[in-house]
């Protein structure tokens, strides 16, 4: 890089609209547990286990799940944050930490987080004007452009810089913090943002306004989100696309409005059907599903959810379902979508 | 919703205030005022630091005495909360009243097994002996459908997932048969498809014990699982309170409205979402007149002056000098945000 003094350009886009800004194959991460008290083996925690993802340019993908389903190790292992066991990462036609690849300072320029805790995000000893400006600096920006940025960009996402800029994290409230953590992401010029559980800990009033920055933001900036939710009303609200993650595999996804209306995959189903409806007059009446989430450590061989699924059936323990289409752009990993699979109930792939 | 007009009603709060001292006194609660009857189920509804979890703990007395002031007044099954003794409040804590928690985690002593906790409540308070208790547990844990409840007494609270936490604690609330059950977001911390069965196993008991709940949320969805009636609290105040089919499809406080049109449903996308401007005020120094004034559309000289009092029309309270209209079909909310 030269010691441009100028804030940062965006970077360009090189593949052009067809080119999908991130594509991951066969991504994996287990952390061991260990060694046990005599030395033994106790496996690892199968956090991401061989998923797929492609995210076209200015689009946004929502990945929901319940918790330990690898939804946030994900989106760590995408930033680098943690190193993958394995799997391909390419951001806009470059492969990602690889020889003649992108630099990693360079792919964390181009993709930004923003994570749940608005407080811990934050250095809570740098008043928030500097700490937007300080990432910036680090790529070879003046101090006193890369303030005058963070001013504006202050002034951008609803805070006024004369009246917030000076201040430290502790003086602003979680709506107010979260603001600041999206500033200090666009202060890269980012084409990527990964927003994990983002709004997740705002009340709701201010969870709107939050939401419709983003989507503004989007929208003016050309940016691409992949937003990380427990929360299905929000992700069907924002994304374009859904990824439904279960013990550290991805069991279906496709387009928002086909996979909350035409959901394939038993998980998918009971997981739509577990969101209060808001109408007293049809109140839930039967649990989806029995039992917790299970633990994603050393998980059985075959459908990870055969378990808690109710149309589990003996070859679901003999065979790990591949994800097949059964729509356009509409992909689900399990046995009943596959009519070649053996299990009694499976249908074809385009009948519903 | 079976208040019958003769008996009163089990718990009865009359403009309950609560202070914390300090410097800067925190006016957490002001001037709330409701009732719940046998077997009814209230649903407080509000944002963080409106109060909703304050008063709720101050039916049980749980605040720090010592920098806690209590106004008003709180009578539960005939008796007067706020003028008894410790001995007075040990003895109704659990046996009248008893209170779920977000987290089960903290309500558990991690240094012994579930089992063991669930059946010392049920001695302290009946006086049976060991293995009565214990078998007694054993039904509970069953109750509240743990798989294995024989196995699962003997386990450590720290041995259990988050949903099976949160049954044994609701075990061990209704361990000794209580009047009234308080739950505070007892399913925020859960997954979704464990919240739902922690919502309908407690809709379940409630039918069956004839229990009333009090349930803390911020969360509307959770609210129409499991409310009867809904009270919406803004600053301290209960600012709505009614049927809370009434209050989803005619929200009549400009807030309850705002918090409706805010909170993201199935069909909102590619909608502007309609947020409430601002932030709640600081509880340290609030306004003389309607504490959302600041933040509401419809507010006018009138709201800057003085609290709004709260008119009860049929069952129905709101405390707004310009309560909306209700609306001549659903869904027709007006558009535009700030």
């Amino acid at each position: 890089m030269t010691t441009d003094t100028r804030p940062l350009s965006v970077a360009e886009d090189r593949g052009g609209p067809a080119q999908p800004i991130l594509l991951v194959k066969g991504l994996r991460k287990h952390f061991p547990l260990g060694s046990g008290f005599f030395n033994r083996n106790r496996g690892a925690v199968h956090a991401v286990d061989g998923i797929d993802i492609t995210v076209p340019k200015r689009t946004t993908l929502g990945i929901v799940g319940e918790s330990g389903c690898g939804k946030s190790t994900t989106a760590r292992l995408l930033a680098r944050l943690i190193e993958p066991d394995s799997g391909e990462v390419i951001f806009d036609g470059e492969g990602v930490g690889i020889p003649n690849g992108m630099p990693l300072k360079e792919l964390r320029r181009n993709l930004q987080l923003v994570f749940q805790d608005s407080f811990a995000s934050l250095n809570p000893r740098m008043t928030i004007e500097r700490a937007i400006a300080f990432g910036p600096t680090v790529h070879g920006v003046g101090m006193r452009d890369a303030i005058e940025r963070s001013r504006s960009l202050l002034d951008r996402v609803g805070l006024d810089p004369t009246r917030f800029g000076g201040r430290y994290p502790h003086e602003l409230s979680g709506g107010q913090r979260q603001r600041v953590n999206i500033a200090r992401a666009l202060a890269f010029n980012p084409r990527l943002i990964i927003l994990d559980e983002s709004v997740s800990a705002l009340d709701k009033s201010v969870q709107a306004q939050v939401l419709n920055l983003l989507m503004d933001l989007k929208e003016e900036l050309n940016l691409t989100y992949l937003f990380i939710s427990h929360d299905l009303n929000v992700v069907q609200y924002i994304s374009d696309a859904v990824m439904v993650m279960y013990l550290g595999q991805v069991v279906e996804v496709g387009p928002v409005e086909e996979v909350y209306r035409h959901p394939r995959h038993p998980y998918t189903k009971a997981l739509l059907s577990a969101v209060p409806s808001l109408d007293p007059h049809r109140r839930t009446e039967r649990t989806p599903l029995s039992g917790d989430p299970p633990n994603p450590i050393n998980p059985p061989p075959g459908c990870r959810f055969r378990d808690r699924c109710p149309q589990a059936h003996a070859v679901c323990a003999g065979i790990a379902p591949e994800r097949i289409t059964v729509g356009p752009g509409h992909e689900v990993a399990c046995l009943l979508a596959d009519a070649a699979s053996g299990h009694p109930d499976a249908t074809g792939r385009n009948d519903r | 919703m079976n208040d019958s007009p003769i008996s009163p009603p089990l718990v009865s709060v009359t403009d309950l205030t609560v202070t914390f001292g300090g410097r800067r006194p925190v006016h957490a609660v002001n001037g709330v005022s409701f009732t719940v009857g046998t077997g009814e189920v209230l649903g407080l509804l509000g944002e963080s630091g409106c109060g909703k979890s304050v008063t709720l703990r101050s039916l049980i007395r749980l605040h720090p005495p010592k920098r806690t002031t209590y106004g008003g007044r709180i009578q539960i099954d005939g008796q007067d909360i706020l003028a008894m003794s410790e001995d007075q409040l040990s003895r109704y804590r659990g046996s009248v009243t008893s209170m779920v928690f977000q987290e089960p985690l903290l309500a558990f002593d991690p240094v012994y097994t579930v089992g063991k906790q669930i059946a010392e409540a049920i001695r302290r308070h009946t006086g049976i002996d060991a293995s009565a208790a214990r078998t007694e547990a054993i039904r509970l844990l069953d109750r509240v459908q743990i798989p294995q409840a024989a196995e699962r007494f003997q386990a450590y609270p720290h041995e259990m997932s988050g949903g099976m936490r949160q049954r044994a604690m609701i075990a061990l609330a209704l361990s000794c048969r209580p009047k009234l059950l308080l739950a505070d977001e007892p399913t925020t911390a859960l997954d979704a498809t464990v919240q739902i069965q922690i919502l309908l196993l407690l809709r379940e008991l409630q039918r069956e014990m004839g229990l009333s709940i009090i349930f803390v949320t911020h969360d509307i969805g959770v609210a129409v699982e499991i409310s009867d009636r809904v009270a919406v609290m803004y600053a301290g105040r209960i600012i709505e309170q009614g049927p809370i089919a009434e209050i989803i499809s005619a929200p009549a406080h400009p807030y309850t409205q705002g918090l409706l049109s805010s909170t993201v449903t199935q069909g909102m996308r590619g909608t502007r979402l309609e947020a409430i401007p601002g932030a709640p005020p600081d509880l340290a120094a609030l306004p003389p007149g309607c504490a959302f004034a600041a933040r509401c559309r419809y507010a006018g000289a009138d709201c800057v002056e003085s609290v709004p009092d709260t008119g009860a029309d049929a069952g129905r309270e709101v405390a707004c000098f310009h309560p909306l209209p209700p609306p001549l079909h659903e869904g027709a909310a007006d558009a535009h945000a700030r």
